[in-house]
Formats: structure tokens, sequence, C-alpha cells
């Protein structure tokens, strides 16, 4: 009676087992542990800011600010101000004083990560990457949640706070400039051609390029090929990049992998944890014990 | 006696127009007075006076070795030193007018090796003007040709 009790007790915990398992496979068999799903991005559109060719003219500003309707850029680039980007100014110049180098010009704005924080961490899916590289959002879909901001990295997503009916904003590479065949204003803006526009692949293919002609311009660092994972805005300077305040603490681990074993397995324990204490419940169950 | 020398001046005059006509030959093509207005929705035009540069300089202080005349860098000269006039001697020739676009500036290379990462028409004007600009103390200041426009 007792042994024929057992028998029947790991039948049972095995089978919800495998059922458990089984419906975790078909959730996501492409997420599973440990599986790199690798794709190619070099024909994505992307744009290279050569540091070492700014000049702090404002120029790209100007453009993205009459592109988007936004008010010109009032302040100027200074070594003593840090002019981050904002609802009114999605792309900003700032100046680093550098020890060798003399005063640093760069560019910021949205970094167009190939696997991007602010998309995994969007509740609506209204933040998306497009299969052309930008990462745009469906204002129909946002919510305003602002978890986008909270996510991002480099700290770009930025919320119209003085609005009555405030949005999300953010630099979107110009994608609807991009869709009528002509590249964002900034590049095309741009007197010194330090921001460059094009195929990721060829973007490297020329930031390398430049390196190995002029090592004694450039570190042997492009910025934005592996952080986070690489992003479709690349950058190029003369001095190490923490010394253009960028961040260098990111590592190249895309930052939906780092929730990405959590979320998974919140369905796989949801299937799992009752099934395994079903079973023991089978196995500890007293023969005058009723279900 | 009159006559004859008339005959002797008029074809030296004539002579001349001759001679450097054929060397000149496409001075009548010359520019004269270029507005560059790409950026006209942020910026003002520029006015570019090109007859006021060339009583300045020598054509080959701005264009390289397309001209025909003597090569002034000694990096053209290298290939260029007797390639006479090119076929295309305006900037717009060699310095692509759609600057920022990889792709163009790929496209634009691929046949010719040496001239590897040209800048594009921007660029070069900067890279050319703001040298001389700076040292004859003319306008060098980004608001000195550029006046922003009022924009929204």
């Amino acid at each position: 009676m007792r042994k024929n009790g057992m028998k029947t007790t790991r039948r049972k915990f095995l089978q919800l087992t495998g059922v458990a398992a089984g419906a975790s496979m078909l959730l996501g068999p492409k997420n599973a542990f440990g599986v790199v799903v690798t794709k190619d991005r070099s024909q994505q559109y992307a744009m290279l800011h050569d540091t070492t060719r700014c000049i702090g003219c404002q120029a790209c500003e100007r453009a993205c600010c009459e592109k988007n309707e936004l008010p010109a850029p009032g302040e100027k680039p200074d070594i003593n101000l840090e002019r981050n980007t904002g609802p009114v100014n999605l792309t900003t110049v700032n100046a680093k004083a550098t020890g060798g180098k003399g005063i640093i010009f760069s560019k910021s704005q949205c970094m167009h990560c190939d696997q991007p924080a602010c998309v995994s961490a969007c509740l609506v899916n209204a933040m998306y990457k497009t299969d052309e590289g930008p990462v745009i959002w469906d204002e129909d879909k946002c919510m305003g949640c602002r978890y986008c901001m909270i996510a991002c990295p480099f700290d770009v997503p930025k919320f119209e706070y003085g609005s009555i009916n405030p949005r999300i904003r953010k630099c979107i590479m110009c994608y609807d400039r991009i869709q009528d065949g002509k590249i964002p204003a900034c590049a095309e803006a741009c007197p010194q051609e330090a921001i460059l526009f094009g195929r990721r692949g060829d973007l490297l293919d020329i930031a390398r390029k430049r390196i190995y002609d002029q090592p004694s311009v450039y570190v042997r660092h492009i910025y934005g090929e592996n952080e986070v994972g690489g992003t479709n805005m690349l950058y190029l300077a003369s001095v190490p990049f923490e010394q253009l305040g960028f961040r260098t603490d990111l590592g190249t681990t895309p930052y939906p992998e780092y929730t990405k074993t959590f979320l998974y397995s919140v369905p796989l324990a949801l299937l799992l944890a009752p099934a395994f204490m079903l079973g023991l419940r089978q196995a500890t169950k007293g023969k005058n014990d009723k279900d | 006696m009159d006559k004859k020398w008339e005959i002797l001046l008029a074809g030296m005059i004539l002579g001349a127009v001759f001679v450097f006509s054929s060397q000149y030959s496409w001075a009548s093509d010359l520019p004269g007075v270029i507005e560059l207005d790409t950026l006209s929705n942020i910026y003002t035009g520029v006015i570019f006076d090109h007859g006021m540069h060339e009583d300045m300089s020598s054509c080959a202080t701005c264009h390289h070795h397309t001209t025909g005349m003597a090569v002034e860098d000694a990096k053209c000269a290298r290939c260029h030193e007797a390639s006479g006039q090119a076929d295309e001697v305006a900037c717009s020739g060699c310095h692509a007018t759609s600057p920022g676009n990889a792709e163009k500036m790929k496209a634009s290379q691929a046949i010719d090796l040496f001239h590897t990462d040209t800048t594009g028409l921007k660029r070069a004007y900067h890279l050319l003007c703001m040298g001389c600009h700076e040292e004859m103390e003319a306008a060098s200041g980004c608001e000195d040709c550029h006046l922003k426009k009022e924009i929204n």
C-alpha cells in the first residue's frame, strides 16, 4: 500500500514538473538562459561624432531646434557649465577642459542603443527600436510613467514637466527625415563634418581608419561600439572618454540582460512552485488524509 | 608707313588676345559673387566674392592642383606637379555638397584611392578660409559670416 502510493506520487510529481517546464519552454525558448542572439547591425543607420573636429558652434543644436520647432538654444557651451539635454533641447554641446588637448567639445543626445533599457522598461511597449536603427516611441501608446527616464543609463528621455499635456521628448535621429531620404538635421548643419550619418558598419570602418591613419590624434576607443552592448551613436576622441564626461563605467552588457533572467523566471516560478508544493503534499500525505 | 604700324599693332593685340584667351579659356566662367545659402533655414546666407579673392592670391592657393597653375602644396605636387587643368575646377567637383552622409562620401571615394576621407564642401571651406582669414585679420568669428536667423 505504502509502496504503491509512493510510485503514483513520483509519477504525478514528474508529470507536473514536465508540464511546467514544457510551458515555460513554449513561452520563450529563444530567451532561455545563456542563449545569445546575435544579429548583423552593420546596415542599421547610425551617427559618428568626431569630437576632435567639433568647434562648439552649436549649428547642430540650432538645426535640431528648427527641425523640432523648439526655441533656439540660449546659453553657449562653457567649461563651467553642464548643459543637459531636456524637453526643449534634444541635443546639447558641452565643453570640457582637458589636460593635454585643451578645450574639447562634444555633443550629447540619445545614443540609440542596440538593446535599449528604455524599451525594456516601457510598460506599454510604446518605446521601440526600429529595424533601421533609431529608437523611437508611439506617442499614442505612451502613458507618461517615465520609467524610460529612470532606465536610461545615459539620462536621455525627458518629460515636459511644464506642460499641461506633458509628453516624453528625446532625439529620434530624425527618423522622419531619414524616411524622406534626408540625413538628420544636426549632421546636415555641421560645418566641420564632425557628425557623420550613415550605416553603422561604414561608420565603424571610417572611425577605425581615422584611428589607424592618425594614431597621435585619436585614442584607440570608439565609444558606442561595445558600450551597453553597442549603440548606434559612435564617438571618436583625442583623450580618454571619461575626461569628456562620458560614462565609462557602463560595461558592455546590454541593460535588458540584467533583468531578463529575473523576468524570465517569474512565469517559471509561477508554474513550478505550485507543482513542487503539490508534489511535496502528495509525497508526505498520510493514508487517512483527504485532498 | 602709318598703315604698317597700325597693322603691326593690331596684329600684336590680336596675338595677345589669342595667347591669353587660350590660357584662360575658362575666364568667362569665373563665378564672380556667390551666395552660400545651404543653411538658410537657420543662418543668413554668406556672400563670397570670388573676384576679390582672385586679386589676393594665386588660383592654386585654394584650388590645389586643378587650375593647371603651379602647384603650391608639396603634398599635391608629388602626383600633380604636371597634371594640367582638371576637368572639374569648382570646389564641389571633389568636395561633396552633401556633408555628413557617409554613404555618399564612400561612393565618391571608391574610385579615387589616394584621396580618402575627403572632407565635404562646407568643412573644406572652413579649413581653407579660416587660416588666411585669421592671418589677415579678416572675419573669422562664427557670427562674422553667419548671422543667426530667428527660429520658432
